[in-house]
């Protein structure tokens, strides 16, 4: 009983896993499939050239993020209600955010690797960032920990609106965090006061990124540490 | 092995609203108890405790001797089973069942008698199943659990009465084969009642009271016998009750019968019953009653 018991958070995070595994990695990978098909097929019968996996690099995360965001929240509540700590609970959420991390690097680097094979015609292959291991890295567990964190507060805030709208910041966040490196960083001309691109300069991205997603981390952790299993709504 | 609870002066407040107050209540282990309390009592809140879904504002709540809060090995033999039940909708029943094996005594094999003994089809999704074979689901994952503290929360809603009847009667079997501590919290006080060991009473978030099932039914009396008689030896007690068929009546009066009353009931030709646990527990939690 003491080895069940000790073992029941990896037993969990394992079977969040596979099912994120089977749902979004599968939907992922055929996602990725479907669009080289389709460019093998543009390139075969038009004089199309390029590489759309441009696209999926940067915007691939964001499942991530709602991996993150939907698993925390539909998983606190049912962990809770099953006889598990809040304690278990981070413990098999933080297992299961590193195989989610790890599985999203890997699809990056499949896209990389597709790319830089296949499609890259001076062989330099992606220059951006979140193409090397550590920038994809950290760029996965930021988005992963921002959808985690809107998910805890919608959980503590049992789906209200004040939840919700917490939720949006921390997601906003995530999204608009090259502003401030802009207003800060940029040298603009005279006759202008500031002046703001999206996206944004990535140069300082990665470092500014892993403090985020420790301070993400921090939210859920704080977020959730005491919160109560709410009532049901009868 | 089973569970005893002890709450030490406990409070929970939602904003400024005291859900429960100084709450002190025991009880013991290997007893099947009754939860009664009108609705906002604080039946959900107390039960919520006991399960550390939530962490009281002030006060202590020890299962087994130990804190309940964070407490693994604890908790993890607690099962708190909720009207409706927790669960994922998007899963099939199956695949709640197997997510049971997360507690450490949890009984699969079990579980699936049951679900087959109830009806319930495996493969289908949770949100496909009626509120009925949803309340049965639940009720299913909190007998199978095999916990040392049991806690059902109005979990027959929804269920018709012979699914009920069934549900109380496998509950009992599981409890005879395997002694554990029960809490019943339900509005079907009567349906329960012959279940029950011990009645605690919520009212208005604080313990009204707490006694054996013995001490409430010599609580009150029911009087049966020719109308004119009974309303004539009834006429000094309070009233819980009364029905009447033709010329025979039944009161139900708030008060133990002494032996002159008996004597005077047997000469009358009046028969003295034992009082409904809900005809008492109505009378207790009267809003313009004043004092336990």
């Amino acid at each position: 009983m003491t080895t069940v018991l000790a073992h029941r958070k990896y037993r969990l995070a394992l079977r969040w896993a596979a099912e994120v595994g089977k749902t979004f990695g599968l939907w992922t990978l055929i996602a990725f499939a479907v669009l080289h098909l389709v460019q093998l097929g543009l390139r075969l019968s038009t004089s199309f050239e390029g590489d759309m996996s441009f696209y999926l690099l940067r915007y691939l995360p964001f499942v991530l993020t709602a991996v993150g965001l939907v698993y925390l929240l539909k998983a606190f509540p049912l962990a809770i209600a099953a006889g598990l700590t809040r304690k278990e609970f981070f413990a098999a959420f933080a297992v299961f955010s590193g195989i989610a991390i790890a599985g999203g690097v890997a699809v990056m680097q499949l896209v990389k690797l597709v790319h830089n094979l296949f499609y890259s015609a001076d062989g330099g292959g992606l220059d951006l960032y979140g193409a090397t291991l550590l920038e994809t890295l950290i760029r996965m567990a930021v988005y992963f920990t921002a959808g985690a964190a809107a998910g805890a507060l919608l959980a503590r805030f049992d789906r209200r609106a004040s939840g919700g709208i917490l939720a949006g910041a921390a997601v906003s966040v995530l999204i608009f965090r090259t502003i401030p490196f802009q207003l800060l960083l940029a040298e603009f001309p005279e006759d202008v006061a500031f002046a703001v691109e999206y996206p944004g300069s990535e140069e300082l991205l990665a470092p500014f990124d892993a403090v985020l997603t420790v301070l993400f981390v921090l939210v859920v952790w704080l977020t959730l540490a005491r919160a109560p299993l709410p009532h049901k709504k009868g | 092995m089973s569970f005893a609870v002890t709450l030490r002066d406990v409070t929970l407040k939602y904003r400024d609203t005291d859900a429960l107050a100084d709450v002190n209540l025991d009880l013991e282990a290997g007893k099947i108890y009754g939860l009664l309390g009108r609705n906002g009592a604080g039946k959900t809140s107390l039960l919520s405790l006991i399960a550390a879904f939530r962490k009281p504002t002030a006060g202590e709540v020890f299962v087994d001797g130990e804190p309940v809060w964070e407490n693994a090995p604890i908790v993890s033999r607690i099962a708190l089973i909720r009207e409706g039940g927790d669960f994922d909708d998007t899963e099939t029943v199956k695949s709640t069942i197997e997510t049971g094996q997360i507690r450490p005594a949890f009984d699969t094999e079990y579980a699936l008698h049951l679900a087959d003994r109830f009806e319930l089809p495996l493969k289908k999704r949770i949100r496909e199943l009626s509120r009925g074979k949803r309340s049965i689901l639940a009720a299913i994952c909190g007998l199978a659990a095999r916990a040392e503290l049991t806690m059902f929360d109005e979990v027959h809603l929804g269920m018709d009465a012979p699914t009920r009847d069934a549900f109380y009667k496998e509950l009992l079997a599981e409890y005879m084969d395997r002694p554990h501590t029960v809490v019943l919290s339900t509005h079907l006080i009567d349906e329960v009642a012959n279940y029950l060991e011990s009645v605690v009473i919520v009212d208005r978030g604080r313990i009204l009271r707490h006694e054996e099932v013995e001490v409430f039914q010599n609580m009150g009396a029911t009087l049966t016998g020719p109308a004119a008689a009974v309303d004539e030896l009834a006429a000094s007690h309070d009233v819980l009750a009364e029905q009447q068929l033709g010329g025979t009546k039944s009161i139900t009066v708030a008060a133990a019968v002494d032996p002159g009353t008996r004597e005077r009931a047997a000469a009358a030709g009046i028969e003295i019953g034992p009082v409904g646990l809900q005809d008492l527990f109505i009378h207790l939690t009267e809003p313009n009653r004043k004092g336990a």
